[in-house]
């Protein structure tokens, strides 16, 4: 999905026992012999998703691979002359400038995510599960810019950013008196992105996390509060482990936001200048300067292995699930 | 439980600003739109001196609007609609029947929902541009190209939210009905449709809102007649100037649709978005 922006959720399996054959619970949740016809309708009302995955993510994502053997370039048919073996591969980790600030850019995009955003998410999801004045007002207000898209999301921090801008006369600075570009430097402004990108990032995590703490049994916490634990034991020894398969889901989805990054970088300057990510470079050296299709596909092979990570963490929740 | 006063504290000083980092950008938006361009270049001001309406009625003029605007309604609105309606049916099989290959659905579908799109960006634009070429089947700079990207992604997260949805229906209502004379198909559309409906209204607006807003394809897979908004408001930056209050000005406008639809169903989508996990 996407980003969705955003859009983009990451998740966990299907809630009710996938596993319900083999250690079925009781007899009456048992459904009755399918006839033919029942089993045809099934067949088409799964078969119909399956058929657009795998044509549209499943297929493409694993051309990438074998395009990124070739020096192909986007139209026509791919001969045996387009093969190139690992030409593209070395030419990215040796010669390419951009790509090991590309990747330590990402790489910082997650970090800064998963150590800072996320956990000021929780935080805050944490000091609003309380019956509270303004709880719900919080929580809107908070959420509110996960609402907006990326795209508004990048053009409002660009002009806060701007020299002259709200952010530098915060901070009373003027052009007269050294104003900093924000965006406009190559060593800061992967920072003023990560704070943008942060903005939304934190009124997701908080609701996501802020819904999971609604569903932890009330009964836990009285329990600890009357074996005399403080405040901070009973988050930490009873909350938090209760809520395992949810901060499994605020994991995944931390980590797939960050490795989605690309609006802000592009809606700002292309992602050049500082703002280079390996998605940026995908689509610069592929489609929007050029049109190297085999080249763009191994940057991508690179990104799919840093995204095997969630996936198989996902995939292996998901059998582990079934086979409870 | 009594809270210790730090921490009642923290609370109160955290919220505080936390929620003046969240609405302080607002306030510049909503500032910058009624300032003419002017005002917005010079010195920031908290509060503008000259307030105006003109950038509302100018950012029709300076690019294409309402043109983009209509292509993101029209994309939008049959991505998601097709997304659940294909989603529904599937949710449906997992939620109410046992079967071989569940679980291998599960990782084949809701497993994409992860894939970053970047991934499988250069293939389907590949597949796209050549298809066009060679069949004439307009995939490529189409809207009906984005539709299918669109729907075709939004729908493991819909399936997922949608079976947790389905499975709070209780399976009596669906017998019940059976019982009456309903067939499968009949129990599903006249019984537990209708008691899913709040549910189903949320995955939709979120799919919506997630074609609403998609950058990277829709910069990679549209040209000028079928640019959607996220990537055509983009035009306000030209060589010579950058319309900043054009910009924001359109920004909230285009930002309307999507926070009522939030505000209207916010409380079906929080509790969707981790229905599955927590159960």
């Amino acid at each position: 999905m996407p980003d969705p922006q955003d859009t983009g959720l990451a998740p966990a399996p299907a809630p009710t026992g996938a596993g319900a054959i083999a250690s079925g619970p009781p007899k009456r949740r048992r459904y009755s012999i399918l006839t033919r016809r029942d089993k045809i309708v099934l067949l088409l009302m799964v078969g119909i998703p399956v058929a657009l995955d795998v044509t549209f993510i499943w297929l493409p994502t694993l051309a990438s691979i074998l395009l990124s053997f070739t020096n192909y370039q986007g139209i026509g048919g791919i001969t045996a002359a387009n093969i190139v073996g690992l030409k593209n591969y070395v030419f990215l980790f040796t010669q390419y400038t951009l790509f090991w600030p590309a990747l330590s850019h990402n790489l910082l995009w997650l970090a800064f995510f998963v150590f800072i955003a996320s956990p000021i998410g929780i935080f805050f999801a944490v000091l609003l599960d309380r019956e509270i004045r303004g709880s719900r007002f919080y929580q809107n207000v908070f959420y509110f810019p996960v609402v907006l898209s990326l795209a508004v999301v990048g053009f409002i921090w660009e002009l806060q950013y701007a020299p002259d801008g709200f952010i530098d006369s915060a901070l009373g600075l003027t052009s007269q008196n050294n104003a900093i570009d924000w965006l406009g430097n190559p060593s800061l402004n992967i920072w003023a992105v990560l704070v943008a990108a942060s903005w939304r990032h934190v009124g997701y995590i908080m609701v996501l996390y802020l819904a999971g703490l609604k569903s932890v049994d009330p009964t836990l916490r009285e329990a600890a509060a009357i074996d005399g634990a403080s405040e901070f034991q009973t988050f930490f020894r009873v909350v938090f482990p209760v809520m395992a398969p949810i901060n499994i889901v605020i994991v995944v989805v931390t980590v797939i936001e960050s490795l989605r990054a690309f609006d802000l970088a592009f809606i700002i300057n292309q992602g050049t200048n500082g703002l280079e990510l390996l998605s940026t470079l995908i689509t610069n050296n592929s489609i929007s300067e050029a049109s190297l299709i085999g080249f763009g596909s191994s940057i991508a092979v690179v990104l799919l292995v840093i995204s095997l990570v969630p996936i198989v963490l996902y995939l292996s929740r998901v059998m582990g699930s079934a086979s409870e | 439980m009594r809270e210790p006063t730090w921490f009642s504290w923290t609370r109160r000083i955290g919220l505080t600003v936390l929620a003046v980092f969240a609405l302080l950008p607002i306030w510049v938006m909503v500032t910058s739109a009624l300032k003419s361009l002017g005002d917005v270049q010079g010195d920031f001001r908290w509060f503008p001196t000259h307030l105006t309406v003109q950038p509302f009625l100018d950012m029709w003029q300076t690019i294409p609007l309402a043109r983009y605007f209509v292509n993101s309604i029209v994309v939008s609105t049959v991505a998601s609609l097709a997304s659940v309606a294909v989603g529904l049916l599937a949710a449906y099989a997992l939620s109410r029947y046992r079967f071989r290959g569940r679980q291998t659905f599960s990782i084949v579908v809701l497993s994409t929902q992860m894939f970053p799109g970047i991934l499988f960006l250069l293939p389907l634009f590949v597949i796209f541009v050549n298809l066009s070429q060679a069949t004439g089947i307009n995939l490529y700079q189409s809207r009906l190209g984005l539709i299918i990207t669109y729907m075709t992604f939004t729908l493991p997260f819909a399936i997922w939210m949608l079976v947790g949805y389905l499975d709070t229906v209780p399976r009596e209502l669906d017998e019940a009905a059976k019982v009456d004379g309903c067939g499968p198909l009949g129990a599903f559309v006249r019984v537990v449709i209708p008691a899913a409906l709040p549910g189903i209204v949320a995955v939709t607006i979120y799919a919506f809102m997630t074609s609403w807003g998609e950058v990277l394809f829709a910069s990679v897979l549209t040209n000028d007649s079928t640019r959607t908004l996220a990537v055509g408001l983009q035009g306000y930056a030209t060589q010579n100037d950058v319309y900043w209050n054009q910009i924001m000005a359109a920004s909230l406008t285009v930002s309307v649709p999507v926070v009522i639809a939030f505000l209207l169903m916010q409380r079906y989508l929080v509790t969707g978005l981790t229905a599955g996990s927590v159960k």
